[in-house]
Formats: structure tokens, sequence, C-alpha cells
């Protein structure tokens, strides 16, 4: 699904990602770690087109992204279900509204969307939260917003950037709890994290960063 | 999970996408109405920007109609100007008279009219109001006349000078006069009013552009975060211009409206006066309002210069809000 052949990213003559080669099979789950600063958010946006790399090539789900142009890198984000640390939610819209996003831009009429929007909703526990404001809401439920805004659109790879990053413990089990069900079902998942207490528990594949060059190959961290 | 499982068949073709036409009118239609929601939103704010668009409309408009009935107003008078023939001294009542028969025949003439030294004593005496005076001259002053209305005036100003230098030729004539200098003095206003307009209406348009730029630019400085997140989730510029350019439709049609309501009570305002004028001067003329042709260019120019001043700045600020 994901497949980085030689990649290298400088930002300004200072490497942030050096050479790095992975692959990501179809239907995987696995988990970027590694300290900050090492590359995690940079190698994430070369994912999502937000940068392109210096050097080498990024494939997903069979696409060469360096092939991609400026005006296709909406349709290939679109394929991509992205869940921020910081959930990027929009305080003017509703909850309902912030889910749809992704369908409204996909062109879903009003009927499709809602019946998509709810089942999302339903999926991350918050379908009778749908008209309130994100604002009302507490950290957790607002990043389970994010996570039902990235998967209305049922997307086969989802992105998640330190999704726990702000949320206790067991509130952090239950969000990873939740793209575990994601990842039963076929979808592809790349999480970025540096909770490592809760990756050796999870026994997922792992990809350590450090200092922009993954460390070994993927492993399973056992507990 | 039964979320991302695929519907069934009879589920799927329920909730297939629309045709594209339609799907584009249902989006273009749900832009429409929410741009025109957003503009209550700060319905200050947007009066006040609406107004500015107004003045800059409704002054080159303004000008632009005065100009045109000024115009048709210089065709009237070009028009019904006449000839004076001055005919000599000793010219007697019967030859007089012949030569205005001969000119009558000419085909360049409408009408040819012959007024006597003593009609035109007596006209004078009358009109002016110096009948003592008058009265008290020994010899008449004033030499017969033949009032001529030349036929081809609408083929411009070249064939009156051209009958009038025949006229000059002509024997027992002593002076020609014919309002030509003045007709031209106005021609040469008018057009100096016409090119003055539309320099004033192209700065103006400019300045049309300018403000809906501008107004964009804060309109999508405001909405930064909303253009990040919909940028992040796939949203393309196409659906990311659209509200902007919505709302430079409604700004469009909305200073239209203001400016037609300025231009309608302004030359309610000024009528009076100028009935007044034109009536001192025997003129029936009237100082009219935009016709519904012209109405229809205020609005197409209104919203096609808004549009334009939108969709020349959105594509650029867009660019420079990317996810980082």
């Amino acid at each position: 699904m994901i497949r980085f052949e030689q990649v290298g990213k400088k930002y300004h003559e200072k490497n942030a990602l050096v050479s790095n080669n992975f692959h990501l099979q179809r239907g995987d789950m696995a988990f970027l770690t590694g300290h900050s600063g090492a590359g995690k958010s940079t190698l994430l946006k070369l994912i999502m087109l937000m940068e392109r790399p210096t050097s080498g090539k990024v494939i997903v789900d069979r696409e060469d992204l360096s092939q991609l142009s400026r005006k296709q890198i909406p349709a290939h984000r679109r394929k991509i279900g992205l869940v921020f640390q910081n959930h990027q939610l929009l305080m003017d819209y509703s909850v309902f509204d912030n889910v749809a996003l992704p369908l409204k831009i996909s062109g879903y009429n009003e009927r499709d969307s809602g019946r998509r929007v709810r089942a999302a909703l339903d999926k991350v526990g918050l379908l009778d939260k749908e008209k309130l404001s994100p604002q009302v809401l507490s950290s957790g439920e607002q990043q389970r917003i994010g996570i039902a805004r990235a998967i209305v659109n049922k997307p086969k790879l989802i992105l998640a950037d330190e999704p726990t990053g702000n949320l206790d413990p067991a509130l952090s089990a239950e969000i990873m709890h939740l793209f575990q069900q994601f990842n039963q079902v076929g979808v592809t998942v790349l999480i970025a994290s540096h909770d490592l207490a809760l990756i050796q528990r999870l026994q997922h594949p792992v990809i350590q960063l450090n200092q922009g060059r993954i460390s070994g190959p993927l492993s399973v961290m056992g507990p | 999970m039964a979320f991302f499982k695929r519907r069934p068949a009879h589920n799927a073709s329920r909730s297939q996408p629309e045709s594209p036409a339609k799907r584009l009118l249902r989006e273009h239609k749900d832009v429409a109405i929410n741009s025109w929601c957003r503009l209550w939103q700060s319905p200050l704010a947007n009066l006040l920007t609406w107004l500015t668009l107004a003045i800059a409309l409704a002054l080159p408009a303004a000008l632009l109609l005065l100009l045109s009935q000024a115009q048709h107003l210089g065709q009237q008078v070009n028009q019904s100007s006449h000839i004076s023939v001055f005919l000599a001294s000793d010219v007697s009542l019967e030859q007089g008279q012949l030569i205005t028969g001969q000119l009558s025949s000419r085909p360049d003439i409408i009408q040819a009219t012959y007024i006597s030294a003593e009609q035109a004593l007596a006209d004078f005496k009358a009109s002016s109001g110096l009948e003592d005076i008058l009265t008290s001259l020994t010899d008449n002053p004033l030499p017969a006349t033949i009032l001529i209305e030349p036929a081809n005036t609408s083929l411009g100003p070249k064939a009156v000078a051209k009958l009038t230098q025949q006229l000059r030729q002509q024997d027992p004539i002593d002076q020609v006069l014919v309002d030509m200098e003045w007709l031209d003095r106005l021609q040469a206003l008018l057009d100096t009013s016409e090119r003055f307009t539309y320099s004033l209406a192209l700065l103006l348009a400019l300045g049309v552009l300018l403000v809906v730029g501008n107004t964009v630019r804060l309109q999508i400085e405001s909405r930064k975060q909303e253009i990040l997140v919909i940028k992040l989730v796939g949203g393309t510029d196409a659906y990311l211009r659209r509200p902007f350019l919505y709302a430079g439709l409604w700004a469009g049609l909305f200073s239209a409206l203001i400016a037609w309501v300025i231009l309608q009570v302004g030359v309610a305002y000024l009528h009076p006066p100028l009935l007044s004028l034109a009536q001192s001067y025997q003129s029936d003329w009237q100082l009219q309002g935009l016709s519904w042709m012209g109405s229809f260019n205020l609005f197409v120019a209104s919203c096609g210069l808004s549009v334009l001043g939108a969709s020349l700045t959105v594509g650029r600020q867009l660019r420079l809000i990317e996810p980082k």
C-alpha cells in the first residue's frame, strides 16, 4: 500500500529523512515511532503530498506520487483518511458538518452523505452529538470526531499523526482499539506515535525513525 | 466491521452518484445558497462594500446616460439647424420670391421661406421690445431673408457646408449664415465628454476590481483554517474557489441594485431644472432614466466585474494557503 524507495527529504540543506526504504502491505497496521524531530511528520507529509521528497520515490496504492501533478493532489488525498494530533476540527461547523466535509467535497448528495456521517459517528460512539459544536466536547470526543471524519469516505488507507498525543492512557487505548477495528476489516493503518508503552502492548510492526533514518527493518516489538 | 463493508448491489445503486451535470448543478446551488446566507453574517461590512462599488458604478453610468442623451439632443439641434440667406438690399420683392422658389425646388432643401425686409423689421419690433427706437429709424436696416431648412443635415456638417458654399456663389445673395461653428463646438465638446467618460469608467472599473479583490482577500484570510482543512481532506481548487466567486456575484448584484437606485433618484432630482431649461429653448427634450437595456447592461457590467475581481484574487490567495 505504501512503498518508500530511497526516499530523502532536505529542508534548507538539513536532512529530515535520509534514503529510507520500507513497504507497508495492503491491510497492514504499523506504528511509526521516534523522538521528536526524527522525521515522523515529514514521512506522513510525503505520503499526503504536503511535501515532495528531495530524492527517491514514494508509491501509494500502486501510484508513484512523483507522477502526480498539483491538480491531482486533491484526488490523492481523498483516498486517505487523515487523523491529526490537534484533530483540526472546524469550530464554527457542527459535529455533523465536520464529519460530512469529505463527502461534501466528493459531491455526495444530502441523503447519502447523512447516512454515511451517522454511520461514522455511530462507529466512534458519538451519534447523539451530531448537532453540537465540537467546542463543547471533551478532547477525547473531539479526537473521535476527527477519526469519524477520516473514515467517513471509507478510505483504503488511514494515516494518524500522534492521535493520542493529548489523551490520557484510558482514552488512548480506546482510540487505538478503534484503529485496530478498522484494520481488521482490511484498512491499511499507519500511526505515528511516541507512546511506546501503548505501542508495545498492541503488537503491530513498528517503523523506528532515528535522525531521519529507519533503524532496522520492520519489527514487531514484543511485550 | 459493517461500516467499511461494501453495500449490497440494490443498495449501492440507490447511492450511485447522480450524473455529473446534475451533481455540478446541485453543488452550485448549494454554494450559491451558502454564500448568500454568509452575506447576512456581517451585513454592515457587506453593505459598506456594496455602497463603495455602487458609487464607483453609478458615477460612470450617470455620465454615460447624460452623454447619450446630450448626443441625441445634439443630433436634434443639428437636424433643425437653418441656413439664413440675406439678400442684397437692391433685390425686389418679386426677385426675392423667385429666388426662394428656385431654392425650394432643389433636392437638398426641404423648405425655403421668404421673409421680406418689412416683415423682418416687424418681427424684430415685436420680439425685441425696441419698438420706439426702431420706429424712429428712417430706413429699414434689415435685409430681406430666405430661411432655408436643408434636407440632408442628418448626413452631417459636411453636407450643410457644401450647400452653404453653393449658396454663397449665387449672385443676389449678400451673406449666408449658418450655425456651423456652434455645431462644431458642440460636437467637439460631446467628443471630449465621451472620452472623459470612457476614461473615468475604465478607472472606476479598475477600482471595482480592486475593491472586490481586496474584500475577497480578507474573506479568504478569515477562513484560512477552513481552507486548510478542506485542502487536507482533498478539496479541489474549483471547490475552494466557488464560494468566493459567488460572494463576488452577490456583491455585483447588490451594488448594481444600489447604483440603479442612485441613478433613478439622481435623474428624478435633476429632471425639473433640466425640463425648464429645455422648455426655455422651446425643446421638448426630457432627461430619461435608465432604459431596460441600460439597466440590464449595468447589472451585467457590475456582476461581470465583481466575479472577475474575485477570480483574479482567489486563485493567487488560495495558492498561498498550503497545509504545512
